[in-house]
C-alpha cells in the first residue's frame, strides 16, 4: 500500500527536507527495533531520505537509505568506487559531528539489502535553494549570516581533511531558527547518474557552483574548488541568480546594487586562477566577511563528565582512585586514539599545585585564553586566539594528589574543536616539560593541524 | 592448543552468531558486526589467526607491544573466559559488553571487583592490592616510600573493609564503589555507542535481515 506522502522531487542534486514527525503508527515501520520510518523527505541520485523517529525518545531523525542492489548491479570498478564513496561519506560525517553547521550523523545501520545512515533531523524543512528560489535575492546582511556559517563549516571540513566537492544550495539545509547545515558528503565521488526523473545530474544546475578547473576535469585542489563554490553560492544569495552564463569562461558581472566591499570579496573568490584565488585565511581577514561575525559554538560534549570532574574530590586518595587516575590517561588515550575521540588528557607532576597552576595560567594567557581559577586545584580556560575561527574552546583542568609529591593534572575539553584542544595541550606540554613526570606522562601525539 | 588449529579465520560472523550475541548483550546486530571489524584489525595485528592474544591486546591499547601493564593484563585475563591465552570474538563481545553505557551497574561493579581480585580468591585482600599498587608504581617509574604505600593501603582498607577482617568482599566493595563513583568511570566507554560510525565498513557484509519497507518503491 502506498500511504506515504512524498514531497515534490527536487531537480538539483540530492536534497533533504525535514518536518516535525507526526504520529502515524499505521504508516510507520520499525527499523532495527529503533526507529519508526515515515515518509520520504527527498530523493538523491542513489539514495532516498526518510523521516523517522526514535522509538525510545520520540525524537525525529532523518534516515538516508541506500539500496545495495543499486551498487551491486554495477560493473566491478564502479561498484568499488561507490563503496569507497559511501564509506567515506560516513567517515567524513563522523569526523565533523561536533560542528553546529554540519548535519550530525547519529549511527549507521545495514541489512543484507540496504544501508541506513541515521542523521539529525533539521527541523524547518528548507534548503538554501528553497530560500533563494522564493526571492529575488536577499540583503547582504542576511546573506552574510548564511555565508558565515557556510565558511566556518567548510573551513572546519578542510581542517579535518574533508573536501566536500559538491557544495551547492540544495545541499545546504536551513533549520527553522536560521541555522545552516552542510550535508551530503558522499555524492561527488559517485559517477554521474540519471535520476528517476531521467535528468542527468550534470545538467541540473550543480555545475553552476563548480570551479572552472573542476568542470574541465583536470587535476585540482579540493580546498580551492570548495572556496569557489562558496563564492558562487554567495553571489546567488544576493543577486538572486547564479553568476555565470558561460561557466567555462568564468566571466561574470556584479549587479550594481552590490556594495563595493562585497564586489571586492566576490572577485577574489571567483578568480578562475586557483593560485591567486582567495584562501580561507584571507576570508577570515576580509572586511565584508568579518562584519558582525560570531564564531560557531560547537556541540558541548561529555558535559556530565566535566560536571563530574568538578564535583570529584581532589583529596580522596585510596588505591582504586589512585589506580584510576594513573591509568585513565593511558587507557583512554590508547583506545580512543583509534576512535578519534581525544577529549581529555593528563600528566603527572612532582611540582607543587600552585606552581602547576601558575605555569598553566601563564601559557594559556600567552595563547589568548581567559583563565579562571575555580579554587586551589581547579581552573577553567576559555576562548583562545583561534576562537573567532575555530569556535569557542572550553577546558576544565583539575589537579589531584596521587601521593606526595605526585599530582595528576587532568585536562578535559568541555566545548569546542578537538584539534584546537590538542593544539592547546601540545603547547602546555612543551612549555611545562620540566613539570612533567617523564616516567609516565608522554606528550600527546596530536594530529597535524589542517 | 589444538583447538586454535581447528578454528578457521572467518571473514564475517554468521547471521546466527551475530543474533545470539546481540540477544545477550547491549549491542545490536549491526554493532556486533562493527565490533567484528575492530576485532579483526586488532586480532590480526601480530598473528593472523582470528584470535586476540595478550600481545595484540597490549598493542591495541598502547600502540607499543613492549609496554607491560598490570591493569591491561588483568582486563585481558578476565576477557579470556576459556583460559586459553587467547580471546575469540564471542568472548570479546560478551566481555566488552560490561563497558557499554547501557550495561547494568551491577555487572560493572562485579567486573571491577574481579579486576582487583588478582588471585581469584573471591576477596580483595591487602597483599593483592599492595602487589597491584607496587606494580603500577613501578610501571610508572614512580617511587613512593614504603610508609607512604602502607598509609595509602591503610586508608583504603579503613574505607572499604567495613567488617575489618582484613579483606574486602563483594558486598563491601559495592558499598565502597557507590561512595566513590569515580572508581567506576573506567568501567564505561561512551564511544561504544558510536561503534557503527567508527567502523562503517561492516555495512557491506551485514547479514542482518531486518525486514522493513516492504511496500516502498525500489530506489
Amino acid at each position: 500500500m502506498e500511504n506515504e506522502k512524498i514531497p515534490s522531487v527536487y531537480e538539483h542534486g540530492s536534497c533533504s527536507r525535514s518536518a516535525e514527525p507526526e504520529p502515524r503508527p499505521n504508516d510507520s515501520r520499525i527499523l532495527g527495533r529503533k526507529y519508526h520510518l515515515y515518509w520520504a523527505l527527498g530523493f538523491g541520485s542513489s539514495a532516498i531520505v526518510k523521516l523517522a523517529s526514535d522509538v525510545t525518545t520520540g525524537h525525529g531523525v532523518a534516515i538516508k537509505i541506500f539500496d545495495k542492489e543499486f551498487i551491486d548491479g554495477k560493473k566491478k570498478s564502479v561498484k568499488k568506487r561507490m563503496k569507497i564513496a559511501l564509506e567515506r561519506e560516513i567517515s567524513a560525517m563522523t569526523m565533523l559531528r561536533s560542528h553546529p553547521n554540519v548535519v550530525r550523523i547519529i549511527e549507521v545501520m545495514a541489512t543484507t539489502t540496504r544501508v541506513y545512515i541515521v542523521m539529525e533531523l533539521v527541523v524547518g524543512g528548507a534548503t538554501l535553494l528553497d530560500k533563494i528560489g522564493r526571492t529575488s535575492g536577499m540583503s547582504e546582511t542576511q546573506a552574510r549570516q548564511y555565508f558565515h556559517q557556510l565558511i566556518c563549516a567548510v573551513d572546519y571540513c578542510h581542517s579535518r581533511g574533508v573536501i566536500h566537492r559538491d557544495l551547492n544550495p540544495s545541499n545546504l539545509l536551513l533549520a527553522a531558527d536560521g541555522v545552516l547545515k552542510v550535508s551530503d558528503f558522499g555524492m561527488t565521488a559517485l559517477p554521474q547518474q540519471a535520476r528517476q526523473d531521467g535528468l542527468l545530474h550534470s545538467a541540473c544546475g550543480a555545475l553552476d557552483y563548480k570551479a572552472p578547473e573542476v568542470i574541465r576535469n583536470r587535476g585540482y585542489e579540493g580546498e580551492k574548488a570548495d572556496i569557489w563554490s562558496c563564492g558562487a553560492i554567495l553571489f546567488h544569495l544576493v543577486a538572486g541568480d547564479v553568476p555565470f552564463t558561460n561557466i567555462l569562461q568564468a566571466d561574470f558581472i556584479c549587479p550594481s546594487f552590490f556594495s563595493a566591499s562585497l564586489v571586492a570579496l566576490i572577485r577574489r573568490i571567483l578568480d578562475p586562477n586557483p593560485t591567486t584565488r582567495i584562501t580561507m585565511n584571507e576570508i577570515f581577514e576580509n572586511e565584508w566577511f568579518m562584519e558582525n561575525y560570531e564564531p560557531p559554538r560547537f556541540y558541548r560534549q561529555n558535559f556530565t563528565f566535566a560536571l563530574d570532574m568538578i564535583n570529584d574530590s581532589n583529596l580522596d586518595v585510596n588505591v582504586p582512585n589512585l589506580v584510576h587516575r594513573i591509568h585513565k590517561s593511558v587507557l583512554l588515550r590508547g583506545m580512543e586514539q583509534g576512535l578519534q575521540h581525544h577529549q581529555e588528557t593528563s600528566f603527572i607532576s612532582q611540582n607543587p599545585v600552585d606552581e602547576i597552576i601558575d605555569g598553566i595560567e601563564r601559557v594559556a594567557g600567552i595563547m589568548g585564553f581567559d583563565v579562571k581559577r575555580i579554587n586551589s586545584f581547579r581552573m577553567s580556560i576559555e576562548g583562545g586566539a583561534n576562537a573567532r575561527r575555530k569556535g569557542h574552546l572550553a577546558i576544565f583542568i583539575k589537579i589531584s594528589e596521587i601521593a606526595q609529591p605526585f599530582h595528576m593534572v587532568e585536562l578535559r575539553k568541555a566545548e569546542g574543536d578537538v584539534l584546537e584542544f590538542h593544539n592547546f595541550c601540545k603547547h602546555i606540554y612543551a612549555a611545562l616539560s620540566d613539570f612533567i613526570w617523564k616516567g609516565r606522562a608522554e606528550p600527546i601525539d596530536t594530529e597535524t593541524d589542517g | 592448543m589444538g583447538c586454535m588449529n581447528s578454528k578457521s579465520v572467518r571473514k564475517f560472523p554468521a547471521r546466527e552468531d551475530s543474533l545470539d550475541l546481540a540477544a545477550e548483550t547491549a549491542f545490536t546486530v549491526n554493532e556486533v558486526e562493527a565490533l567484528f571489524v575492530l576485532f579483526r584489525s586488532i586480532s590480526n595485528s601480530i598473528v593472523n589467526d582470528g584470535l586476540l592474544s595478550k600481545e595484540e591486546f597490549q598493542l591495541a591499547i598502547f600502540k607499543n607491544k613492549k609496554k607491560d601493564n598490570i591493569f591491561a593484563n588483568r582486563i585481558f585475563d578476565l576477557f579470556d573466559v576459556k583460559k586459553l591465552g587467547v580471546v575469540d570474538f564471542e568472548d570479546f563481545v560478551r566481555s566488552l559488553n560490561v563497558f557499554h553505557p547501557n550495561a547494568s551497574l551491577k555487572d560493572k561493579i562485579a567486573f571491577s571487583f574481579r579486576l582487583y581480585d588478582l588471585h581469584n580468591t573471591g576477596f580483595i585482600e591487602r597483599p593483592e592490592v599492595k602487589e597491584m599498587l607496587i606494580a603500577l608504581l613501578f610501571e610508572s617509574d614512580m617511587k613512593l616510600a614504603d610508609d607512604v604505600i602502607e598509609t595509602i593501603l591503610d586508608k583504603t582498607f579503613v574505607e572499604a573493609d567495613l567488617k575489618q577482617d582484613g579483606k574486602i568482599d563483594t558486598e563491601e566493595w559495592e558499598t565502597f564503589v557507590k561512595r566513590n563513583p569515580s572508581v567506576l568511570k573506567i568501567m564505561t566507554l561512551p564511544y561504544l555507542r558510536d561503534i557503527t560510525i567508527s567502523f562503517p565498513s561492516f555495512i557491506f557484509n551485514s547479514t542482518n535481515v531486518e525486514r522493513v519497507d516492504e511496500t516502498s518503491t525500489r530506489l
